[in-house]
């Protein structure tokens, strides 16, 4: 018989196989480096979409307007809608040798009751009805349409596309799908983007202040739109109000950098309904 | 509060997680304190892995004794592990998961055979349900079975 000592029944003093770690420590770490990561790999792929903009050539350009060019929904009603968009239409095709702008620009009147005006990749620019119900002269609608055809021609569309792009993959890349992470991240975007989109509206402002100046000889109206959005209330979701620089202050730049060209304000052309 | 709407969907992702991480983590230490109360009732039915008895003795009778256990990942857990997933490592969120899972099969088994004098031969299988479907309920199966002794003059070791 070999001895086997005594079976003496006990349990284990301390558990080797659970992490005595708070479960909250291992999860926010991971969150907090992969969003580091992300943040750092959208900003240099944002980078990256400036260069390859800016250094895009014309008929690169072009072929990417004609891909992108996209049949907007005909919301205007015929008459007086198609009457009102002809002219805004006219008035954009006669601010262009002052603009400089060649390509396609396409006017589209969409009803709505936020005074907006946004451009769209493929040369259109969608503007909002009720605009028109906050300017009262030519000049002063000519200095919102200026101000989208600056955009077009800094080509921030395809810079706003590029930057949806890089969100969108990073986001599949790091979730395995795009429709879920995505909407969740847009918010951070439209914050971090605050930043770069409110320099990029300075530039458009500053550009669209010298179209006007071309066009009508003086700087009358420039500030018009802003003023008007100033003195009404606060209406979101117009881009006029989430990234470009509060009123007051696009309006004080606009004055100095009036000032700071010598340029004069003469009397407005006032904006005659179309019949 | 019109400033938060864009925040909404962030919300979506949010509310799941933290109520994963309470509820979870409260379920979780209540098991424990179950387990660790039970594991010391059962601490005289000793339960080994090995083909022969630490008794010695005359055997009785012998029979098969199984017990099982399904347990599902709570959200935080799932997303903890996901996150895991992508930089590698240790998922230190299921393993406690299993770590219960394991002892509560095992406790499972013993409650089924309350004269026993032995367990031995005991093994554990581990079966994912639904696999890696997408959507589907992160849930495991543990079954533990083995063969559990009773013996004719019980002490004798």
């Amino acid at each position: 018989m070999t001895h086997r000592p005594k079976f003496q029944p006990s349990l284990p003093s301390r558990n080797d196989n659970v992490s005595d770690e708070h479960p909250l420590k291992d999860f926010l770490a991971i969150l907090f480096r992969l969003a580091l990561l992300g943040l750092l790999a959208f900003f240099l792929l944002g980078l990256l979409v400036d260069a390859v903009v800016d250094r895009m050539d014309a008929s690169t350009e072009a072929s990417l307007t004609r891909l992108l060019a996209q049949k907007a929904p005909e919301i205007a009603a015929p008459g007086q809608g198609n009457a009102r968009e002809a002219r805004l239409q006219a008035l954009v095709d006669s601010l262009r040798s002052c603009a400089g702008f060649t390509g396609p620009a396409t006017v589209k009147l969409t009803e709505s009751t936020v005074p907006n005006a946004v451009v769209l990749p493929g040369g259109n620019i969608h503007v909002f009805s009720a605009l028109l119900e906050h300017v009262q002269s030519e000049n002063g609608l000519a200095f919102v349409l200026a101000h989208e055809m600056a955009h077009l021609s800094h080509r921030d569309h395809l810079r706003a596309l590029g930057r949806g792009i890089v969100l969108y993959g990073l986001a599949a890349l790091l979730s395995g799908d795009t429709s879920a992470l995505a909407s969740v991240l847009a918010p951070v975007r439209q914050l971090g983007d605050a930043n770069y989109s409110r320099s990029r509206e300075s530039a458009a402002d500053a550009r669209a202040l010298q179209v006007l100046a071309c066009r009508y000889g003086h700087a009358g109206g420039a500030t018009e739109f802003f003023e008007t959005l100033d003195k009404g209330e606060d209406i979101a979701g117009s881009h006029y109000f989430a990234s470009h620089p509060a009123m007051r202050e696009r309006i004080a730049a606009l004055k100095t950098a009036i000032a700071q060209q010598g340029l004069q304000t003469r009397a407005v052309v006032p904006l005659v309904a179309p019949k | 509060m019109e400033a938060f709407a864009p925040f909404f969907p962030l919300l979506i992702w949010v509310v799941p997680l933290v109520l994963g991480f309470v509820f979870g983590q409260f379920n979780e230490k209540r098991h424990y304190r179950s387990i660790h109360e039970r594991e010391k009732t059962w601490l005289h039915l000793p339960a080994t892995a090995s083909r022969y008895p630490l008794l010695q003795g005359r055997i009785a009778r012998s029979e098969l004794v199984g017990g099982s256990v399904v347990v599902s990942v709570d959200y935080f857990k799932r997303a903890a592990a996901g996150l895991r997933s992508i930089v590698g490592g240790p998922v230190k969120s299921y393993e406690s998961l299993l770590d219960r899972a394991k002892r509560e099969a095992i406790l499972r088994l013993k409650e089924s055979c309350p004269g026993a004098h032995e367990i031995v031969n005991l093994r554990l299988e581990t079966a994912p349900l639904s696999k890696n479907a997408r959507g589907g309920i992160g849930a495991v199966e543990v079954f533990a079975f083995a063969t559990a002794i009773y013996m004719v003059e019980p002490g004798v070791a």
